[in-house]
């Protein structure tokens, strides 16, 4: 075995257990049922709740969000969000929960946003750069 | 039917031009195959030419083929100016113009619009690839039929991208010239359309203005990084068609001398361009860096890596004749990285996992998938097919030859990008199991742990110590063996590195200890490494090189790479958050709470309030002339001596949509910078001038005050010694006032503000009721008695939220990547003179002629 071989198996060796960390931390989707189970950090897909106001006040404290979501299956919960307010997030299209289902509430440590205004080529946003029928009947243009 | 007020002729021009460059690339992509297939590279029975005698191709072929290449370059030079003719007419018939651009747009940013769209953005990778074709068919005579070949082919399959036209159902790209009135935009505002269902004739004096460009990408380095990028992204195709042109035509060391130069040019702009969109991110980003591992950027990254890992075994090659087959495979690997990658951040299957993947609309990923494999499968079986007539060398490197590190440095580099593309790559394994499990819903989709960018930097680091250690080691061996005096002349610099990087340990206070002390010694490990590195490759180029810069161009890109290596290991370990909250609730934690300090701060207008070492003010703010865009300007004091100003900016309802899209601003040192975005404001339509100040009142435990509104009952005063972030010393006290404040309308609201005593400086954090528009301050602690400051404001209280880092040494950064792109350019012009003079003089070529003959001795 020539020594570039005994190299390249040991690099392939960190490699693999470098990989295998990774793996082991690999979290699952969950819904808000099976996460209060799981007890673990998992990753659950909602919609956020857009008929229960979002409770943020900056003044009271910059670093609590709270609001609604549904999940999947259609279970609300209350979401916990240390932090401020994420930008944009009552134009979100669904929500990526990071975090822990807590008794009563989920603790979110990061949340990743769906927003369709995000993506270039999303035509309904642009859409409403658009005169609407109501304007244009008022002849204002 | 006739539409008033349409300009239809550039957008028929720009699509004669399309066709036309759809046509000539076909054209090009055959006469340049029969131009080669038809020459004479290997005899009848398909054996190779020994490496003797130059390519010939056929002349007529060839001919023919520049003749349509240059038709190609011409076409994709027309629709790019057509195209931003358009943009910049704000011609809104077409759908590019109105999508992307607006009238109230700057003129620089008319650029950006041009590839904030998928058309525009493949436009500009096409464009280039024309760029890089004439000047191969300008330079490398000898190569330009196979490499032009495979060039003009990726031409043919970019130009699908923009033809917008449906074969058998499956739509074929994206055209940039469609009109907005058939794009289906308007197809569901009744306002355009008439009484007869028909569209109006004058609808396009119904629309006033464009949709604009994404706020995120008006910023000055979106002019500049994406064609930047994309140069990087187009020209590594060059050295991937060298690596199959000699597989192709069996010359296969052949054309090793004139790839050099291209992959250290592509190497160089590529790491130019990710480390602009790195600036980008740092300067319009909120995600607070310039790096996270987003897919985007790793997309980018990963081909680098595996381009670099290549120049590096291609050298080896150049040298020692050791390494070729390994130099093809990550040739061909990094352009099909680039591809890969494309199709990642493209084709929308990472929008879940990404904080700016973009969506899979206009151009489809079928079509993207496609692009990848139609490269792959040829060039895999092509390589894999001529493996083992790639010459090799049998006998094994010495371990104390250069070329031996030089392999084991590639190598790791090259598994570094296996692993961080196969991390980023979750969401299309998830995509791969949900096609075998179907909708039984037995595959939980996986989704990355809990701190992803954990999860790479644990396995990156170590890339970075190997890394570090070898380039600062790699540069003092020799090629084949290394006698002792080399490595004598290895000591001094190994000395002073070491020492240097330790006293950096030293004194740098490095002190990570979020992820446990294993981490933070190898943080050590590779900050000492990438300090030995970065003497150690300094001293080179004046002891190895003795001081020749233009030959010193590798020792020049080490040193910009160790220095790089140093900025991200410092500043990364030490970014500190300085805008922790230690007002409100916070401070209601018991002894020894392990709670997070918030990260948020919010400061008050005309209130100033403490942040880490600084004490700032909201001073006041002002709106751009004809965008919803705000500055907000905080003032930053220390100590009374040093005082600047930021202003961070937000867009504000944006185009109707409520919410805010800010952009940072920070403050540069040499040796950090104070770097702060908003992160939340009240709705600025509502607020006014606000002109009252405090009046401040001596008050005692259970005495009253009275407001407009109300009183106020003084409940308790408590010192406290406890608040997150802070650090007290002996003489150092805080104290919090407890306060009820009663309102006329019999609302009760408890209100604490406090007064911190810190180092001699007195900070007072006031409370509010937001209510009552009431806010009061602690101003003084004088055993039971106090002194209050009341403050009412008729107006709704102006605030900001804010977060605020200090990033130490990020200079380093940028500074590192500079020398580091100059390193590889000079590199590529001192190959490119040297190329020059072995085939005009062939002094060398004796020399060469020796390597080759090994490289056959198989």
């Amino acid at each position: 075995m020539k020594k570039i071989h005994i190299v390249l198996l040991l690099l392939v060796i960190g490699g693999i257990v470098g990989m295998s960390f990774f793996i082991k931390d690999l979290t699952t989707q969950e819904t808000f049922s099976t996460a209060s189970q799981k007890k673990d950090f998992v990753v659950v897909k909602v919609q956020l709740d857009k008929n229960t106001p979002i409770e943020y006040d900056g003044l009271k404290n910059p670093n609590l969000t709270v609001f609604y979501a549904t999940d999947q299956q259609g279970k609300r919960s209350k979401v916990v969000y240390k932090n401020a307010k994420p930008t944009d997030i009552e134009k979100s299209d669904g929500i990526d929960l990071n975090g822990y289902m807590r008794d009563g509430y989920f603790e979110c440590t990061k949340l990743q946003m769906k927003c369709p205004s995000k993506y270039k080529d999303d035509m309904k946003v642009a859409q409403k750069s658009l005169p609407t029928s109501d304007s244009a009947s008022t002849n204002k243009y | 039917m006739n539409f008033i007020g349409e300009h239809l002729l550039p957008g028929q021009l720009g699509h004669f031009f399309l066709l036309l460059s759809l046509v000539a690339s076909i054209g090009a992509t055959v006469s340049y195959f029969l131009s080669v297939q038809k020459g004479a590279f290997y005899n009848n029975a398909g054996n190779a030419l020994k490496g003797t005698g130059s390519l010939s191709v056929n002349t007529a072929w060839r001919k023919l083929a520049r003749i349509f290449f240059i038709t190609e370059a011409i076409s994709v030079f027309a629709v790019f100016v057509t195209l931003f003719y358009i943009i910049s007419n704000h011609l809104f018939e077409y759908k590019y113009a109105w999508q992307h651009s607006s009238l109230s747009l700057e003129m620089k940013y008319l650029l950006s619009c041009f590839w904030e769209g998928q058309e525009g953005s493949f436009l500009l990778w096409s464009i280039w690839h024309c760029v890089l074709g004439l000047v191969i068919i300008w330079r490398e005579k000898e190569w330009e039929g196979p490499v032009m070949t495979v060039i003009s082919f990726a031409q043919f399959c970019l130009a699908t991208m923009l033809l917008g036209i449906s074969f058998f159902g499956l739509k074929s790209g994206s055209n940039p010239f469609i009109l907005l009135r058939n794009s289906g935009v308007l197809d569901n505002a009744p306002v355009f359309y008439g009484a007869d269902g028909m569209m109006r004739q004058d609808y396009l004096s119904l629309i006033k203005d464009g949709n604009d460009l994404n706020p995120l990408l008006q910023n000055y380095w979106m002019v500049i990084h994406p064609p930047v990028l994309f140069l990087g992204f187009a020209s590594t195709i060059v050295p991937f068609a060298f690596a199959i042109g000699g597989l192709w035509t069996k010359r296969f060391t052949e054309w090793t001398k004139a790839a050099l130069p291209w992959a250290l040019f592509s190497a160089g702009i590529l790491g130019l361009g990710i480390m602009m969109g790195a600036a980008w991110a740092y300067e319009s980003l909120n995600f607070g860096g310039y790096w996270a591992w987003d897919p985007v950027e790793n997309a980018s990254l990963v081909p680098w890596m595996v381009l670099v890992a290549g120049v590096h075994t291609l050298l080896i090659y150049r040298h020692t004749g050791n390494a070729l087959r390994t130099t093809n495979l990550f040739f061909i690997l990094s352009f099909l990285l680039v591809l890969y990658s494309t199709y990642l951040t493209r084709s929308g299957d990472l929008q879940e996992t990404s904080v700016h993947a973009f969506t899979g609309e206009g151009i489809t990923k079928w079509h993207l998938r496609g692009l990848l494999l139609i490269f792959l499968l040829p060039s895999f079986v092509l390589f894999f097919k001529r493996y083992k007539h790639i010459p090799f060398i049998a006998k094994e490197e010495e371990g104390s030859s250069r070329e031996f590190w030089m392999f084991i440095g590639s190598l790791v580099l090259f598994l570094s990008a296996i692993v961080i593309i196969a991390m980023t790559s979750v969401p299309v394994f998830n995509k791969i199991a949900g096609l075998f499990t179907g909708n039984d819903k037995t595959f939980k989709a996986f989704a990355v742990g809990e701190d992803a960018a954990f999860a790479y930097n644990r396995i990156q680091i170590f890339v970075a110590i190997i890394i570090g250690s070898l380039t600062a080691i790699g540069m003092y061996l020799k090629y084949k063996t290394t006698g002792k005096p080399f490595f004598k002349k290895m000591i001094i610099p190994a000395i002073i590195g070491l020492v240097a990087g330790g006293l950096v340990l030293a004194f740098g206070n490095i002190d990570y200890r979020e992820h446990g002390i294993g981490y933070l010694g190898a943080i050590w490990l590779a900050l000492l490494a990438s300090v030995y590195s970065l003497i150690a490759n300094g001293s080179y180029i004046f002891t190895g090189q003795k001081g020749v810069l233009k030959k010193a161009g590798g020792a020049i890109a080490h040193v910009g790479f160790a220095m790089m290596l140093t900025g991200i290991l410092i500043s990364s370990s030490k970014k500190e958050v300085i805008s922790h909250n230690t007002t409100g609730i916070f401070l209601n934690f018991g002894e020894g709470s392990k709670e997070k300090p918030g990260e948020n701060l919010t400061l008050i207008k005309g209130v100033p309030t403490k942040m880490g070492e600084f004490t700032v003010t909201y001073d006041k703010d002002s709106a751009h002339p004809k965008k919803p865009l705000w500055y907000y300007r905080l003032k930053f004091e220390k100590d009374g001596k040093e005082s600047f100003s930021l202003a961070p900016n937000a867009f504000v309802n944006y185009k109707g949509n409520e919410g805010l899209m800010a952009n940072p601003d920070a403050k540069h040192y040499l040796t950090h910078d104070i770097f702060t975005y908003i992160t939340s404001l009240p709705d600025p339509s509502k607020a006014n001038e606000d002109t009252t100040s405090f009046k401040s009142r001596e008050v005692a435990i259970g005495d009253t005050v009275f407001y407009s509104k109300g009183f106020a009952v003084l409940e308790d005063v408590s010192s406290i010694k406890n608040i997150p972030g802070v650090e007290f010393g002996a003489n150092d006290s805080a104290s919090v006032a407890t306060i009820k404040v009663i309102s006329k309308t019999s609302s009760i609201f408890t209100i604490k503000p406090t007064v911190i005593n810190l180092k001699g400086t007195v900070f007072a954090q006031p409370d509010t009721v937001l209510q009552e528009s009431l806010v009061m301050q602690l101003q003084k602690v004088d055993g039971k008695k106090i002194t209050l400051g009341v403050k009412e404001s008729d107006a709704i209280m102006q605030y900001v939220t804010l977060k605020a880092y200090k990033f130490p040494f990020i200079n380093l950064l940028w500074l590192g990547t500079l020398i580091m792109v100059l390193g590889f350019m000079i590199s590529m012009a001192w190959r490119i003179q040297g190329n020059r003079k072995k085939t005009s003089g062939k002094e060398k070529g004796v020399k060469m002629a020796g390597v080759q003959e090994k490289a056959f001795e198989v």
